[in-house]
């Protein structure tokens, strides 16, 4: 079951820090998720993004934000390797048996987002449309994390 | 004898008989009873033992402040201990009385219980499900609230539509700021709810408030509320010839009640009289002496409480955190007043009961008032009052009012102890939740893990990560693993998952700035391209951690931390940058897991690089140590750098971590014919030991200063700041006796941990001068080693110490640190 609920997704994700004064995409609101140029960008803090994009976009994302930072201050880091993704389906219910963010529908949107623990382990979501919010963690809590989220699946 | 009534009982479906065991005899009861209500309707009065001095109890309550009948269950679900006026009866309850100790179940002689946690938002919290509880959840869900309304019982009347109503529900303890964890408890369940509410109203009702008097605790004897409850609820009449003995109106009310059902009051007793003389000639006892507003879950925040001369006891002042409210009779509302009234005067107050599940009566109170203590919360001390399950629920405001009279002060001189959260037992399996088993703590793995377990790792805890200890081939034995992987790294290539060391970028103008104040070390003056080894200070001047930091370029640097401490390293930067020197121009970014770390090792190490394919010059000359290169290995990009914890030529690979198990796979087939061997953290360990290497948690156990180590070199002597800097010049640091790393060459292996004397005695206690911090079999040099902390350590080199232990005295020569290789000769390969 939980494979079917889970479903991996291989994506570019470059880290960024930097005043958001000079930002080249739209600033949003905190915990969540505006499109630039096909990308999304999580709102993480208020001065750090995650830019997450298909495969075989890093490098135009990462030349395009050098780019537009030129000479300025901040921080542009690979950080593809540094989470795995995956998509959960219909998941909310399941993930409030250990997270303790409010999930509600008449809270917790399509187009937010927000870094938290589920099962202990440090994840961030996003909720990508009414069904499906997408999880990531760091690889090496991967496995813990299908784990908790089969047996959650089991208890009900 | 059954006294159930042919009619009545709101909560019973007569259609539903159930069938049930209590102290090994069985009964009937109805679906909708309560154990305690199917035990008085089969006429079972007593049953029950008091816990101490084990004298014959009977139910005295119909709710959660039952103090006397408790029960294990068995059947169809275990729990120890459990109030029976909580249980709801279910077809073949099997039950035993309990005398206020529980005992745990053997595992196999029951199934466990699921249990969950569970997290809910609401804006407005409703705890208890009466008149006024239903009443706050309604206005609050008209308003737009989402509402939650918790109720210990296993039915709430008249529930609101638009409100989640959670029946079988305990509020264990309300926290800051709406924090409230309840325990949902059903025969197949049990569920922690972690609720964050906007705001908190307690509806916890108010409990009858028992009388002091002799002979109070025996059979029969019953709160005149809880003999109406059993009548209106369950159609049980709880006895057919009654006395009342009241301090209020509430107390005439349920005996007109139970004289309406068909019972005899045969007595109607008042302030001042005697109702010890009219228990024998009655089989039911109703006693009230007023009511008392159920404030646990309020005074555990700090709401604070007045006494009501009317109610003759105390109820909420209004002074609470702004997001928590009592209503109903919990604020003292509707309840009837009382005389003042809570102790029948006696010459011996032996069997006057305070708190029955503590066999205390007030004799005891005032033995302990004898002895000198005049507070309250001293005689809880004293007597265990309201320490036992019930917590006190109906001897709290008793033992104050009892304690102020015998004081002779004012009734609200001093007000109930207070009661702590769990409110009601709660299982270490509940708290746990799903987090036991593997998911107790996070098991973090490696991006390598697959490959450790197919060839056989076994693997060691590291903090949370799962790392390879060592890799035993055909049945060879952890000693002779560990040697051959030893002696693969000492003379041909070894291969170390390296990966769960924590990797910091640091980006920004103020990076070098910055670096400079957390290390002892300049990393200022390092040039692109190189390598530094640094350590990290507390603000004790005690190393906290160590490290290399790769200067990528002029504002831009690559730090790596112990596994164990990466989190705290990276909370350490940030909390520095963000509260003392914001003005710095620094971003940190955790990267441990973009990289893996494929550390290869070896006098053949080059030899196995340059197999792989790279675009890197490896000379010597043009890769120094301490160093790294960008390039490709193996058709893939990396960072090689040039550092070394095993005093071989080493290149740690750092690669894309969806990458990682591409280049391990070729660098073990690369240096297949090389000689080489994957190799875990023990003979990690004692390569290290053999360089006098030391590892921080281990040699560094949070008193030790680079000094200390040898290693004052790495403390820059400038005039700049770092952290711990100013430590560093406390008298207590520039003593001469400090503990200094040592080598021990002993006779035997040291068991780590071993205390060292100077001189063995024979004659405990001895003098103890230092420990022994690492202890092992050299492969290299054929005899143990070890490293340790002695007193002036470094002045005692070619001294002998002692370390007595239980199977023998084992010796040891002082040497310095470094038993192998001490030119260096070998780093370049």
């Amino acid at each position: 079951m939980t494979d079917e609920l889970l479903v991996a997704a291989e994506l570019v994700q470059v880290g960024v820090r930097a005043d958001p004064s000079i930002l080249p995409f739209e600033t949003a609101e905190p915990n969540t998720v505006t499109t630039w140029n096909g990308r999304d960008v999580l709102w993480l803090g208020p001065d750090e993004w995650l830019v997450v994009g298909e495969q075989g976009t890093e490098d135009a994302i990462r030349r395009e934000l050098e780019d537009a930072f030129a000479g300025r201050h901040h921080s542009v880091v690979d950080v593809g390797a540094n989470r795995t993704v995956f998509d959960l389906t219909d998941g909310l219910d399941l993930l409030s048996n250990s997270c303790g963010l409010d999930l509600h529908s008449s809270r917790w949107r399509p187009g937010m987002c927000a870094q938290t623990l589920f099962a202990q382990a440090q994840v961030i979501l996003h909720q990508r449309d009414v069904r499906t919010t997408r999880i990531f963690v760091r690889p090496s809590f991967a496995d813990h994390v299908r784990e908790a989220i089969r047996v959650t699946e089991f208890l009900g | 004898m059954s006294r159930r009534l042919d009619t009545g009982g709101s909560w019973i479906d007569r259609s539903r008989p159930i069938t049930f065991r209590f102290d090994e005899v069985e009964y009937e009861g109805f679906e909708g009873d309560t154990l305690a209500s199917a035990l008085l309707a089969n006429g079972v009065t007593g049953g029950f033992r008091s816990p101490i001095i084990g004298r014959p109890r009977g139910v005295m309550t119909a709710g959660p402040e039952e103090p006397n009948a408790f029960v294990e269950i068995n059947e169809p679900w275990f729990d120890p201990i459990v109030a029976a006026t909580m249980v709801e009866l279910v077809d073949g309850l099997v039950a035993e009385p309990r005398a206020g100790v529980g005992r745990l179940a053997a595992p196999a002689e029951v199934p466990p219980v699921d249990a969950v946690h569970r997290h809910i938002h609401v804006e407005t919290l409703v705890v208890g499900g009466g008149r006024s509880g239903v009443k706050a959840a309604v206005a609050a869900a008209n308003r737009g609230d989402r509402v939650l309304l918790l109720d210990e019982r296993h039915r709430v009347d008249n529930a609101p539509d638009g409100v989640t109503v959670l029946p079988r529900t305990t509020a264990l303890g309300v926290y800051d700021d709406g924090y409230v964890v309840a325990l949902e408890s059903t025969p197949e369940l049990e569920r922690l709810w972690h609720v964050r509410a906007g705001r908190v109203v307690l509806a916890t009702g108010a409990t009858e408030r028992p009388i002091a008097f002799a002979g109070n605790d025996r059979p029969g004897v019953m709160l005149a509320s809880a003999a109406a409850t059993y009548l209106e609820r369950f159609g049980v009449l709880a006895g057919e010839r009654v006395a009342i003995f009241t301090t209020n109106d509430s107390g005439l009310e349920s005996a007109d009640s139970l004289r309406a059902a068909g019972a005899e009051i045969a007595h109607t007793l008042g302030v001042g009289e005697d109702p010890s003389t009219a228990i024998d000639g009655v089989d039911l006892l109703l006693v009230s002496g007023g009511w008392n507003p159920n404030l646990t879950l309020w005074r555990s925040m700090g709401g604070g409480l007045r006494y009501s001369r009317r109610l003759a006891t105390f109820r909420p002042n209004g002074n609470g955190p702004p997001w928590l409210e009592v209503v109903g009779s919990a604020y003292g509302d509707g309840l009837p007043g009382s005389e003042t009234y809570w102790l029948e005067s006696a010459e011996d107050y032996s069997e006057h009961f305070v708190d029955l599940q503590r066999d205390q009566t007030v004799a005891d109170i005032a033995a302990a008032l004898d002895a000198g203590l005049v507070s309250a919360e001293h005689v809880k001390r004293a007597t265990y009052i309201g320490t036992a399950i019930d917590q006190g629920r109906t001897s709290g405001v008793l033992t104050a009012a009892i304690v102020n009279q015998l004081l002779g002060t004012d009734p609200d001189a001093q007000g109930p102890t207070s009661a702590r959260p769990p409110a009601v037992p709660v299982s270490y399996a509940t708290i746990a939740g799903p987090d036991r088993g593997d998911l107790l703590d996070p098991i973090r793995r490696t991006r390598l893990h697959r490959w450790h377990e197919e060839h056989g790792a076994v693997f060691e805890d590291v903090g949370q990560w799962k790392r390879p200890r060592y890799f035993p081939r055909h049945g060879e034995t952890v000693d002779a693993a560990v040697a051959r992987e030893c002696r693969a790294v000492r003379n041909a290539a070894g291969v170390l998952d390296a990966s769960t060391l924590g990797k910091i970028d640091v980006a920004g103008p103020d990076a070098a700035a910055f670096l400079d104040r957390m290390y002892t070390n300049r990393m200022s003056t390092l040039p692109v391209g190189s390598i530094r080894y640094g350590f990290m200070l507390g603000l004790d001047g005690m190393v906290g951690d160590d490290g290399v930091a790769l200067r990528l370029s002029e504002d831009h640097f690559l730090v790596t931390t112990t596994t164990g401490n990466a989190a705290m390293v990276l909370d350490r930067f940030e909390e520095w940058l963000q509260t003392e020197w914001p003005e710095l121009r620094v971003y940190c970014t955790s990267v441990t897991e973009q990289w893996s770390d494929v550390a290869v090792a070896g006098p053949r190490a080059r030899e196995v690089i340059a197999a792989l394919g790279t675009d890197i010059d490896l000379a010597p000359d043009a890769f120094p140590f301490m160093t790294f290169r960008d390039g490709a290995v193996a058709g893939v990009s990396v960072r090689v750098a040039r550092v070394s914890f095993t005093g071989e030529l080493s290149y740690e690979i750092l690669v894309d971590g969806r990458r990682g198990l591409e280049l391990w796979e070729a660098v073990m087939s690369a240096g297949a014919p090389l000689g080489i061997a994957s190799y875990g953290t023990e003979a990690m360990h004692v390569l290290r030991a053999e360089k006098g290497f030391v590892i921080v948690g281990q040699d560094i156990d949070g008193t030790v200063m680079p000094d200390d180590l040898g290693m004052g070199w790495i403390v820059r002597k400038e005039d700049s700041d770092f952290i711990g800097r100013r430590s560093l010049r406390r008298a207590d640091s520039l003593r001469e006796d400090r503990k200094q790393l040592v080598g021990l060459l002993p006779d035997r292996l040291l068991p780590e941990g071993a205390q060292l004397v100077e001189e063995d005695t024979g004659r405990i206690p001895m003098p103890m001068i230092g420990h022994v911090t690492s202890s092992y079999a050299s492969p290299s040099l054929g005899r143990p080693i070890a490293l340790a902390i002695v007193e002036r350590g470094r002045s005692r080199h070619g001294e002998t110490v002692y370390a007595p232990l239980p199977d023998g005295t084992i010796s040891a020569e002082i040497v310095p640190p470094v038993f192998y290789d001490p030119e260096g000769a070998r780093r370049d390969g």
